[in-house]
């Protein structure tokens, strides 16, 4: 953000804004409005708010955009000739342009530089899951 | 790359959250800066909200992406920027503990129409006349200092020891319960209030209208007009009424002695009885000082209202400036007009103020033609064997144009579209109906007179460059205006809501008009 931030309680909302993540989840609850385009925008908006506060209470899972399918549909765009395992690179290239943030800098096989299907799927529902839980960790 | 749709939105965060948001404190006057700040969303130019980020790809290229058309629409139609605004303004100012739960209390029963208003000036400009009148016809809550001393929670218990305390030892007042009690705006029946510091639900459903008089003696004179302000409570509208400084003195000094409205007697009861000249020129002095500040901090939703006039006009601009809702959408503008109307060139001062793309139709096909993809390929062929393009390829042209990611993301705005009834209603029905559409009225003969002259460069008023470059002999305008006339009535049918403007009268006038109404919200759509 590059807006001057001059006063005391600017700087206070600037970091209530960063503390409890308030961008990620706009950014996440307005990808999602405008895949699915709902006719009641507000329903809508108040249903995957209710989800996320049941995932964060109760330990249930978030909503997001993504989903199991689209993490296999990238490992299959990374890997054309179906080998079954990528190298680091491309494991790292394909969580970033699926807008993961936080991957594991560590999987398993990172010291061969193949990383496995399942690896690859695993890490990649964790960042997933880290991305979606859009409020104050405890 | 049809797998990765849905493309996370990137709402690119320095479009969205920071140059649409500025962040204007009250320049202070002499004290403290602490108090006050206000957040304001939606600049002049946050009419384009999705701007595409770059996505890094596989080939560790940057490429754009773009944003179907399809969302842009849904967000105009459903008014998505301006809820989201909402949201992140509400959290931002308050502050909840649990935002997720402030967000679904304010998704659930706020309506984000509500007006909120500030009225602002000097003293003896006719607020209090002009506010009550309003309160009366949107059914708002008139919130003013009385008011809010009258309430009766434990804030107005403060605030009203606070004014007892400072007419006595004659000490400043706690600028911040006075803050907190504005923002916490309470109806004069004071009802119970929800401890957290949500609005008052009958407030919320019908408005508010927060009235301020600056430089009044009742305000401390050492707190900064912010804090006096709603600081912190976001609003919709702000109306300063101005008029000179004669005025005021003349009209104070006729309050004093009409002791038998009820109006009056409320201004006089606050001063004391022996006000002489200075003080009222002490507080049009101490109005003065704080309006440019104020001014500056509420510039993106002020409107300066003169208050020296009949209070029958001051009150209609303000119903009309109330009426109107800035919306910030990606603009599709559609300019219709008979030759020799100014299309061209209102087209290109629109253009140029809000930075959409000036799409013509006579350039489209040599747009078409130097364009790789498919849509070149069908164009070239036509045009190497020196046949007339047909019809329905100019449509899939324009259509092509239409879609592309500038015009998708900046807006666009067309003018010259061929006047045919088939390719207006092909436009309607496509995803890249215009939201908004002008017809520019024109005479026969001034037409034709426009034509002629603009053929002739050597017109000062006419830049050579901007002569048509379609043909332009007498005939082919004329038969050009034949056929725009025979077919302004099915226009007019395909596009009910088009706006009609006179476009014989100065171009900065014509200009004027279209600007107005580009940004005015009057129907929901």
């Amino acid at each position: 953000m590059d807006v001057k931030i001059t006063t005391e309680r600017e700087k206070e909302a600037a970091a209530y804004l960063e503390k409890h993540k308030i961008f990620d989840l706009m950014r996440n609850l307005t990808s999602m409005l405008f895949f699915y385009r709902p006719d009641d925008p507000k329903e809508f908006l108040i249903e995957k708010l209710e989800q996320l506060k049941q995932a964060r209470d109760q330990g249930q899972k978030a909503p997001s955009l993504l989903s199991h399918s689209n993490l296999d549909a990238a490992f299959g765009i990374v890997d054309p000739a179906n080998e079954r395992y990528v190298t680091f690179a491309q494991y790292k290239q394909a969580l970033i342009s699926l807008g993961m943030k936080d991957i594991n800098e560590c999987p398993d096989g990172v010291n061969d530089d193949k990383i496995t299907y399942d690896t690859f799927i695993t890490e990649g529902m964790l960042s997933l899951e880290k991305c979606s839980a859009t409020y104050k960790q405890p | 790359m049809l797998i990765f749709l849905p493309p996370r939105l990137w709402l690119l965060e320095s479009q969205l959250f920071s140059s649409e948001w500025t962040t204007a404190s009250v320049p202070q006057s002499r004290k403290e800066r602490e108090e006050d700040f206000l957040f304001f969303l939606a600049k002049e130019s946050a009419a384009f909200l999705l701007v595409p980020l770059e996505v890094p790809t596989m080939e560790d290229g940057v490429r754009p992406l773009r944003v179907p058309p399809q969302m842009s629409i849904y967000a105009d139609q459903h008014n998505v920027i301006h809820l989201v605004q909402t949201m992140v303004s509400g959290l931002a100012v308050d502050q909840p503990e649990d935002p997720i739960a402030y967000l679904l209390l304010l998704l659930q029963e706020s309506s984000v129409h509500v007006p909120r208003v500030v009225l602002l000036g000097p003293p003896a400009v006719g607020k209090t006349t002009l506010a009550r009148k309003l309160c009366a016809d949107l059914g708002a809550v008139h919130v003013t200092m009385e008011t809010l001393l009258d309430d009766q929670s434990q804030l107005g218990e403060r605030a009203r020891r606070c004014a007892l305390g400072r007419q006595v030892s004659g000490h400043a007042c706690d600028a911040s319960s006075s803050t907190t009690t504005s923002t916490r705006a309470p109806t004069s029946s004071g009802g119970s209030r929800r401890s957290s510091g949500g609005p008052d639900p009958r407030e919320t459903q019908t408005g508010r209208l927060l009235q301020h008089g600056l430089g009044s003696r009742r305000t401390s004179s050492n707190s900064p007009a912010g804090s006096e302000s709603p600081a912190g409570r976001r609003h919709s509208q702000t109306l300063l009424l101005d008029a000179g400084e004669d005025v005021l003195l003349e009209r104070r000094r006729g309050r004093r002695l009409d002791t038998l409205t009820g109006d009056a007697y409320r201004e006089t009861s606050a001063r004391p009885r022996d006000d002489a000249a200075e003080g009222r020129a002490s507080d049009l002095q101490r109005h003065r000082c704080e309006v440019t500040g104020m001014s500056a901090a509420y510039r993106h939703v002020l409107k300066t209202v003169d208050g020296d006039q009949p209070p029958t006009d001051v009150y209609q601009q303000v119903v009309a400036f109330l009426r109107t809702r800035r919306c910030s959408r990606t603009p599709r503008v559609l300019l219709l007009g008979p030759p020799g109307s100014g299309k061209k060139h209102q087209a290109k001062m629109l253009s140029d103020k809000y930075k959409m793309v000036d799409v013509c139709c006579c350039d489209l096909l040599r747009w078409a033609e130097a364009d790789p993809s498919w849509i070149g390929e069908e164009v070239r062929t036509y045009l190497q064997h020196n046949r007339p393009v047909p019809n329905g390829v100019t449509l899939n042209v324009l259509q092509e144009r239409l879609n592309r990611a500038d015009c998708s993301q900046r807006g666009w705005i067309l003018h010259h579209l061929p006047c045919d009834l088939q390719h207006a209603k092909h436009l309607k029905r496509s995803l890249n109906a215009p939201n908004r559409v002008f017809f520019l009225e024109l005479t026969d003969a001034v037409c034709l007179h426009r034509t002629a002259a603009k053929r002739t460069p050597t017109d000062p008023g006419v830049d050579a460059a901007t002569v048509r470059e379609c043909d332009d002999n007498a005939r082919t305008v004329a038969h050009a205006l034949g056929v725009y006339r025979t077919h302004t009535a099915g226009l007019q049918g395909v596009f009910p809501d088009g706006v009609h403007v006179d476009a014989d009268q100065d171009p900065r006038y014509v200009f004027e008009a279209l600007d107005r109404q580009l940004t005015v919200q009057t129907h929901t759509h």
